[in-house]
């Protein structure tokens, strides 16, 4: 098929692109001005000129890609794409219908621009699919990571509480000068025995304890491993040439402990807080009396 | 504070539920006639202008340069000037940015 009305108007048509292109308001074309206009421009009329003479529609596969592809990010519409189909449409129209010679063309330009909006249209919506997952996924992570907050301020927030509790729950009471007690409530796991190890070292350092009675009345469950802490805790404090009194065994305890071997050499136990008391008393050479009247 | 969803609403409901004279009586006759419209009716100084401009036979720009109304309003009573004639437009916002980030004026480009 003769192109040559088509070639012969190619500058004009791609000057008239160029002017109506940069002409359109707040649009990506004349966001990005005439030199990339000039190219859009060149680059349609090309590829309308190669198909028609190869009768094929290659070309305009490319020029829709091209289109799309490099006006992403550039605010590009599929009204600017409507716009642009249009625009050369009416330009070549206009164009051929002043040379007689190009009656034959007009179908053929027909079929391109057809198949130019339809490659157009295709590649636009897969275009802009791709921009809302991307966006879609954006907002996911950012929802994630709200989340990821909100549990890591939670995780803090119950952290500084166990924290709380764990102190408050290892109390060391000076009951006598000399003698200290300490009741341990709860489960008693290697965390709260290194944090007591340490707070009864100190305190024992700080008031020149004497003798240190360590009530379990209150841990419910007594086995082989709190037993082993418990016994490190006393032999460390007995370093520091301060006797340990273990009380508060409760039967079901003493008999867990003999079941699994556990050596209480060098430890005194006895039954109640009070006998406990009351040893260390004794050691000290003290003794409670009623205040003579 | 209201949502853009709601204030699209506002403005689309607002414009298909409007009177107009006979002779406005499609897409094409009711776009252009929005402007004329607001300048009629706005009061006060500064009102500034609302202009739409129909393209070719299916698709129309319109420029609102008036700090009165959010730009999700606006959108709704262009989808409003098309839906009242059955049509569903395809509206897209200009690059040369919003209004409601401080720009001047917004631009749309409308087909149908």
């Amino acid at each position: 098929m003769s192109i040559s009305a088509l070639e012969r108007s190619h500058s004009t048509i791609v000057e008239a692109m160029v002017d109506r292109m940069c002409g359109r308001a707040a649009s990506a074309f004349g966001k990005v001005g005439p030199d990339r206009c000039r190219e859009y421009a060149e680059a349609g009329v090309d590829a309308l000129e190669r198909d028609l003479a190869s009768d094929q529609l290659d070309a305009v596969r490319a020029v829709a890609y091209t289109l799309i592809d490099g006006l992403d990010g550039e605010g590009l519409g599929f009204s600017d794409l409507r716009f642009y189909a249009l625009t050369l449409r009416a330009e070549v129209r206009a164009a051929l219908d002043s040379d007689p010679a190009a009656a034959d063309l007009r179908v053929g330009v027909e079929q391109w621009f057809f198949e130019l909006l339809l490659v157009c249209t295709m590649r636009f919506i897969a275009w802009r699919d791709e921009v809302m997952q991307r966006e879609s996924a954006e907002r996911s992570v950012k929802r994630l990571e709200s989340q990821l907050d909100e549990l890591r301020a939670a995780v803090a927030e119950k952290t500084h509480l166990l924290e709380v509790i764990r102190q408050a729950s290892t109390p060391i009471a000076p009951v006598v000068s000399g003698i200290l007690v300490v009741p341990l409530v709860g489960l008693f796991d290697s965390v709260r025995a290194e944090n007591l190890t340490e707070k009864l070292l100190q305190e024992v350092s700080r008031v020149h304890a004497k003798t240190v009675i360590l009530d379990i009345s209150g841990v419910p469950v007594f086995d082989t491993g709190a037993a082993q802490l418990i016994i490190r805790l006393a032999r460390t404090v007995r370093m520091l040439g301060t006797h340990v009194i273990l009380v508060g065994m409760s039967p079901a305890n003493a008999r867990t402990i003999v079941a699994l071997g556990v050596d209480l050499a060098g430890i005194k136990t006895l039954g109640t807080l009070q006998d406990g008391l009351a040893q260390a008393l004794v050691w000290q050479q003290l003794r409670i009396g009623p205040i003579p009247k | 504070m209201l949502g853009p969803a709601v204030l699209n609403q506002c403005g689309k409901t607002m414009i298909e539920s409007a009177t107009y004279p006979p002779e406005i009586n499609s897409i094409e006759t009711l776009l252009p006639a929005i402007g004329h419209w607001y300048a009629l009716h706005a009061r006060g100084p500064g009102v500034g202008t609302v202009a739409c401009e129909l393209q070719d036979a299916h698709s129309a720009t319109a420029a609102w340069s008036t700090g009165r109304f959010p730009c999700s309003f606006c959108r709704g009573i262009l989808e409003g000037a098309c839906t009242r004639y059955g049509v569903r437009p395809l509206i897209e916002h200009g690059t040369s940015g919003c209004r409601d980030d401080g720009a001047k004026t917004c631009i749309y480009h409308v087909s149908w």
